[in-house]
């Protein structure tokens, strides 16, 4: 009983730490419904500045208040800068841009203070008290106690201020508390500022815990949502409570329960609980997001593009340096991986952060039927693929009842879970040195990719212009319609006749047949799986290239696999320098720019220029006709 | 009289487009002016350009003298202008009282809201409960009370009579009267009833497409029915009733 409560104890520290972080995203919420993705990035940075300040020699409380200061002001930018142009935009950009954030930050602390681990000295006291007749570091009830003092707070600020009185009013009706005088801006600046402050000191508390890198505090975000969740995103002592009971759990996990990784799986367990128990199959009145969603063109495939596009990709491959095949082959992987969002995310509205966890599916299993079991090389890519739908059918029927942000969690909630539990499991997946591939072959003709790239790359090429022909195909015909009816309003859809939850599965289990073949010809590539490629990192920052290249267009897959890490352009930009190390700050920025500026995406973009040139080029010629007719 | 609201040659809408085109329009202390024209004549524009939530295309829209800047709600709010939409942009998971409460910008809002609830006593035994969790003549009812806890001298209410019964409408609308009698508010009254708006209305002003088709005093409106209906069905009328008579 006393070692139940040991651990139970122990875990409370980082439950404290999940529990002040808690507080600051739900701040940020109602002051200005956005979910901020990027809550633990910021506790992450503002830990790396803390570090900084006390290496300069910095004494503690100086350097705790710089930290705080810094980070408020971080968060009034950031809404100033992006969230409030975001203001009206439907709730997938809203989500993108704090991705953008999310990954901005990690990229900017790599840059900075680069990969290694490093090791802060905690605030609190650490001298062990004996607690049941057990020894527990005494800095653990002081950081519960923070949180339960830090809730307190707020709970009676909320409560009992005209400043708590008006967030609440801002949240539920912006344009009623501009009519009456106050400005909904000031409201939600002061609650980012507040919020990115409280992350702040969450970052300096939980460092000294965890230890310090520019990934692994990210993740930090996944406890924190189900602990905001089960406090219905609105009451803070219930998510402090649920914080600090979520680290118990873990750490009661990792005591009861030998094998790794389940501890990551609890919040998401209590995610997905937590949504089933309060979803709704049918979004309320009043939910429906504002905005225009991002275009999503039914464009043909035209022959004569299909000819270039073939042509010019062969031709790269032949007259290509070895890097550069190989980047060619990433970026057609990429691409293929990309496409599956574009279904899912871009045709059916649904935000998915689990889209790399499928490409592991596919991966996984590609070694699994090719290496163990023998079976025949593009059989073991089909079959994995077919492996993949149901897995995508299952992490889709979430959706059925949530959307929007909360679908990103649970989605993001499950890439962290079957990272952790599936991939991260030695025996089923190699661990850190990965699962073996075979070569790939036909017959004895072999398309190994170092061996011989051009096959290869040939061999991804057809492989990407299937995925492209049948999404292309899925848009222009009915599932395609039913997909952007959804998309555009489920009621009304459901009002035509349109079976939903079908629709939503249907997108799900397809995109997750798509991602599984892109991951299987990258097994293939790499000839070996390890799962840090299919980490829910990953996903992030293929969310974040679909969007940039276009998140509902076949070609806006295209420019993502151009755009992505290791791919073409990567390549590229790392020949002129140590780009590699600033490729996620840039991609974040770039990100945010073109959430704000030019929502339907580069390819769609690039489509409208093409046109008015090709409408131009038209007139020029139409010009010297007319002239002639003339008398 | 001191003028509160005015516009000249006013032109305001969407994306670039007008809606409302040159309009002419005043507002004085003390006089209750109704905005009257069928569906998508340019009423509700017209006062969301006052309140700064549409853009001024071209003209003026003036708040006691001072063009109002767009896309800045709450700055024409501060000047002394009370907007209840048509929405009524009520805080529906507040309290009645806390809903009261935020209408007045200072720190002590009880002796406003006690002024503001001598025009409403029969809303008194709801401000408890939840704003959503009234019915709606107690909303309407609760965004007037709103709108005048902030002491407002100019007071522009959209479709009033939006979803009410016909008899609560009758009761609001001399409180109105009342209001800008004895406050000396300058009201501008959005209304499709049109036989109620002018019961109580001082001048009318009647719009269609955008155009002002007539004006006048609402006692000799409300006489020739014949122009009225002539501007709804969107005839010419000769010219302003003024003139005309």
């Amino acid at each position: 009983m006393s070692t139940f409560l040991l651990f139970a104890l122990l875990g409370i520290g980082s439950g404290a730490t999940y529990a002040i972080l808690t507080l600051g995203l739900v701040l940020i919420y109602k002051g200005s419904g956005v979910l901020n993705f990027a809550q633990a990035s910021v506790a992450m940075f503002s830990a790396y500045g803390y570090l900084t300040l006390k290496h300069a020699g910095l004494p503690t409380a100086p350097a705790l208040i710089a930290t705080m200061a810094a980070a408020a002001a971080g968060g009034v930018l950031f809404y100033l800068l992006v969230m409030r142009p975001l203001r009206t935009a439907p709730v997938l950009a809203r989500v993108v841009a704090t991705l953008g954030m999310f990954v901005a930050l990690t990229g900017a602390a790599g840059v900075i203070w680069g990969d290694q681990d490093q090791i802060v000295s905690p605030i609190f006291p650490t001298s062990p008290v004996t607690v049941f007749g057990k020894h527990l570091g005494q800095d653990r009830l002081w950081l519960a106690g923070t949180a339960i003092v830090l809730a307190g707070v707020l709970w009676s600020l909320y409560r009992f201020t005209r400043f708590g009185l008006l967030t609440r009013a801002a949240a539920e009706n912006e344009k009623g508390a501009a009519l009456l005088g106050y400005s909904p801006e000031t409201i939600s600046a002061a609650n980012w500022a507040l919020g990115c402050m409280l992350s702040g000191v969450a970052g300096v508390l939980v460092a000294p815990l965890t230890g310090l890198d520019p990934t692994r505090l990210n993740f930090l975000i996944v406890p924190v949502f189900a602990a905001a969740l089960v406090g219905r995103m609105s009451s803070f002592g219930v998510a402090t409570a649920a914080g600090l009971l979520i680290g118990a759990g873990q750490s009661l996990i990792t005591y009861y329960w030998i094998q790794p990784g389940v501890q990551d799986a609890l919040p998401f367990l209590i995610v997905i609980a937590t949504m089933a128990l309060t979803g709704r199959a049918i979004p309320v009145r009043g939910t429906l997001s504002e905005g225009r969603p991002p275009l999503a063109p039914a464009s043909r495939i035209s022959p004569t593009l299909s000819v270039l596009f073939v042509g010019i990709t062969v031709l790269l491959l032949v007259v290509f340096d070895r890097s550069y095949q190989s980047a060619l082959a990433t970026s057609m992987i990429i691409a293929v991986i990309a496409l599956s969002l574009v279904v899912v995310t871009g045709y059916v509205g649904q935000i998915s952060l689990a889209q790399m966890a499928f490409a592991g599916v596919g991966g996984f299993a590609v070694s699994k039927l090719g290496w163990d079991w023998g079976v025949p090389f593009p059989l073991t890519i089909v079959l994995a693929a077919l492996v993949a739908v149901p897995i995508g059918a299952v992490i889709g029927l979430p959706a059925l009842r949530v959307r929007g942000i909360n679908l990103a969690i649970v989605t993001l909630g499950a890439a962290v879970a079957v990272s952790s539990m599936v991939f991260g499991n030695s025996d089923w997946t190699g661990g850190v040195t990965g699962s073996r591939v075979p070569v790939a072959k036909l017959g004895s003709y072999s398309l190994d990719s170092f061996a011989h790239p051009v096959r290869f790359g040939i061999f991804c090429l057809v492989v990407l212009a299937i995925a492209m022909v049948l999404v292309t195909n899925l848009r222009r015909g009915p599932s395609g319609r039913r997909m952007l009816a959804v998309r555009g309003n489920e009621r009304a859809a459901a009002a035509a006749g349109i079976n939903v939850a079908a629709t939503k599965l249907h997108a799900f289990a397809f995109s997750a047949f798509i991602a599984a073949l892109g991951g299987g010809v990258l097994a293939y590539q790499l000839e070996n799986v390890a799962f840090s490629r299919f980490e829910p990192m990953q996903s992030v920052t293929l969310l974040i290239v679909a969007y940039i290249g276009g998140i509902a267009a076949v070609s806006g897959g295209l420019v993502a696999g151009i755009a992505a890490s290791g791919g073409i352009s990567f390549v590229f930009f790392s020949g002129l320098g140590a780009v590699g190390d600033w490729w996620n700050l840039i991609s974040g920025a770039a990100l945010i720019l073109v959430v704000i500026g030019q929502p339907d995406g580069g390819a769609v973009v690039m489509r409208a220029q093409a046109d008015w040139v090709k409408c131009k080029l038209k007139a020029l010629r139409a010009t010297p006709v007319a002239a002639a007719s003339g008398p | 009289m001191t003028v509160a609201l005015e516009c000249v040659g006013l032109s305001a809408g969407y994306a670039g487009v007008p809606v409302v085109r040159e309009l002419d329009l005043v507002v004085e202390e003390g006089k209750i002016v109704a905005l009257l024209g069928p569906n998508g004549a340019g009423k509700t524009t017209t006062l969301l350009a006052f309140s700064g939530m549409v853009a001024v295309l071209e003209g003026k829209a003036l708040v006691y003298g001072e063009p109002v800047r767009a896309r800045r709600p709450h700055l024409a709010a501060r000047r002394g202008l009370a907007h209840v939409p048509d929405n009524r942009a009520l805080f529906f998971g507040l309290t009645g009282h806390e809903n009261l409460r935020l209408g007045f910008r200072g720190r002590n809002a009880a002796g406003a809201v006690q002024r503001a609830l001598e025009f409403f006593p029969q809303l008194e035994p709801a401000l408890g409960r939840r704003a959503g969790l009234m019915s709606g003549g107690e909303q309407q009812m609760l965004a007037l009370a709103r709108a005048l806890v902030g002491q407002p001298k100019a007071l522009m209410v959209d479709e009033l009579s939006l979803g009410l019964a016909p008899i609560i409408v009758e009761a609001l609308l001399p409180t109105i009267r009342r209001v800008a009698d004895e406050l000396g508010t300058a009201v501008l009254l959005v209304e499709q009833h049109v036989d109620l708006a002018l019961s109580v209305a001082d001048t009318a002003y009647v719009l269609n497409h955008g155009d002002l088709i007539m004006s006048g005093p609402a006692s000799e409106l409300s006489v020739r029915r014949d122009l009225l209906e002539a501007s709804y069905l969107g005839e010419t009328v000769y010219d302003h009733l003024e003139a005309a008579s």
